[in-house]
């Protein structure tokens, strides 16, 4: 397979998967020339971003008492950057979260939290392959034209 | 870059074979953005044009098509050269490019085309939107966002700096709108998030229609969560529209409208302090031409000042 049919199949796998969603698209119809880095941008700042909130969780979950309360506020958040740019599995456990959070499911809202954490991890693997992939698209066509 | 759907093929190699960059300087004031090495289509040509020039007028210099018959007749100005470029130009609207092209095409239409735009130094975009979230990626998206559809953008990442910047204390009682000290600029909508902490988007709403100096501006509010209640809140308050997040490109269309209300409201009100005050000071020493080069804009870009020729009705070829 070349780059460019490797990135494609990855890409309709991370959309049928459901890692990302339409709302990716709209990201990847934002980048232009003038703009040509803003889908890594985003990315960039996104992983950052969910690793700090995830390392709070973490924090916040090993309290001999959890105050859940805090723990849906981050979760909140979570679900506000991931459903910005389309990484939509992990939208989706926070809204899960958010559900057992109101039925006081404590169960629930763990089992949605590592769900949280394993989308993440999944996601940020496939998003990294998915940049290199891109960037050797860019090399092989740049040195097409020189 | 991106071409609408439904276009065919050749517009697509027209496309690729298109050079966006901008080179050679004309003048201070002028720079060439772009010229055609083959020849796209009409709806493309204008698509491109908007892509090329976000939004701004442009002069469209050398603009030659041909239909059926394929035969070329010169448009606007017969000469590629720089120098016969700068004399006797029309500024042409982007939109009104279109309209014109438009009505005298049949669909056949083939543009050969070179363009020159305003540099971003003489020119302002039109419109200066405040967007006000407290979430880092969503400020970078609906900055994005705006740019794009060639909004210049603030962005803020809570309701209180955004009262700073308008120039609002913090107490509500504390306005000053021709306070010479505040840096205060100026804003033709403000888009804010509902949730934030602190001060939500709904007080930021309050607190702005709360001010006469600040009322008028158009406020949008953006939220991730969809409750009827705090929707009907917020428009009651005085908000024009509510977006559901995540935010698309789409909806930035619906925002023009309410700038655009609001600016003529606020020409006139200009327009009538200038009156007034042209009355009480006959020997004023700044002109207003900048309040009537707006309005000529408006009127469709051909500017009556001595400084730009007017395009004599002679060098636009009929077709």
């Amino acid at each position: 397979m070349t780059p460019t049919e490797e990135l494609n199949s990855l890409m309709n796998w991370m959309f049928s998967e459901g890692l990302l969603d339409q709302q990716f698209q709209q990201l990847q119809m934002l980048q232009d020339a003038s703009n040509p880095d803003f889908v890594s941008e985003v990315i960039t700042l996104f992983c950052k971003d969910s690793e700090i909130i995830l390392a709070e969780l973490t924090k916040l979950l090993n309290q001999p008492v959890v105050d859940f309360q805090k723990v849906d506020a981050y979760v909140h958040q979570l679900k506000g950057s991931s459903s910005s740019v389309g990484a939509n599995n992990i939208k989706l456990a926070c809204i899960h979260f958010r559900q057992f959070y109101e039925e006081n499911n404590k169960e629930g809202c763990l089992s949605s939290l590592n769900a949280m954490e394993r989308e993440y991890f999944r996601l940020k693997d496939k998003l990294g392959t998915m940049l290199q992939l891109e960037q050797r698209i860019q090399a092989y066509e740049s040195n097409k034209h020189n | 870059m991106k071409l609408p759907c439904g276009v065919g093929e050749d517009t697509a190699k027209a496309t690729r074979a298109l050079k966006i960059q901008a080179k050679d300087d004309v003048t201070e004031s002028c720079e060439r953005i772009g010229w055609s090495t083959t020849s796209p289509c009409l709806s493309s040509f204008v698509h491109i044009l908007k892509q090329l020039s976000g939004g701004d007028e442009l002069m469209v210099v050398w603009l030659s098509w041909s239909g059926g018959t394929s035969e070329r007749r010169w448009l606007i100005n017969k000469t590629r050269d720089q120098k016969e470029v700068m004399k006797g130009l029309a500024w042409y609207p982007i939109q009104r490019l279109s309209e014109d092209l438009e009505a005298k095409s049949d669909g056949s239409f083939r543009i050969w085309f070179h363009c020159w735009m305003l540099t971003k130094k003489t020119r302002e975009a039109e419109f200066h939107v405040l967007a006000v979230d407290d979430s880092l990626i969503d400020r970078k998206l609906i900055e994005r966002l705006l740019r794009t559809s060639s909004y210049q953008v603030t962005t803020v990442d809570s309701g209180s700096k955004a009262l700073e910047l308008l120039g609002l204390g913090e107490e509500p009682g504390l306005s000053s709108p021709a306070s010479p000290d505040k840096n205060e600029i100026e804003v033709n909508l403000i888009i804010t998030d509902y949730c934030m902490p602190g001060m939500t988007g709904y007080d930021l709403l309050k607190r702005i229609k709360g001010s006469s100096s600040l009322k008028g501006i158009p406020v949008v509010i953006m939220s991730s969560e969809n409750v009827p209640s705090r929707i009907n809140r917020c428009l009651e308050g005085g908000a024009e529209e509510f977006f559901l997040k995540p935010i698309q490109l789409s909806d930035m269309t619906r925002l023009r409208p309410y700038m655009q209300k609001g600016k003529v409201k606020e020409q006139q009100q200009s327009q009538q302090q200038q009156q007034q005050l042209q009355e009480k000071n006959i020997t004023s020493g700044s002109s207003n031409s900048n309040s009537n080069k707006r309005k000529a804009m408006e009127d469709g870009g051909i500017f009556p000042e001595k400084t730009r020729p007017r395009l004599s009705s002679s060098s636009l070829a009929s077709v």
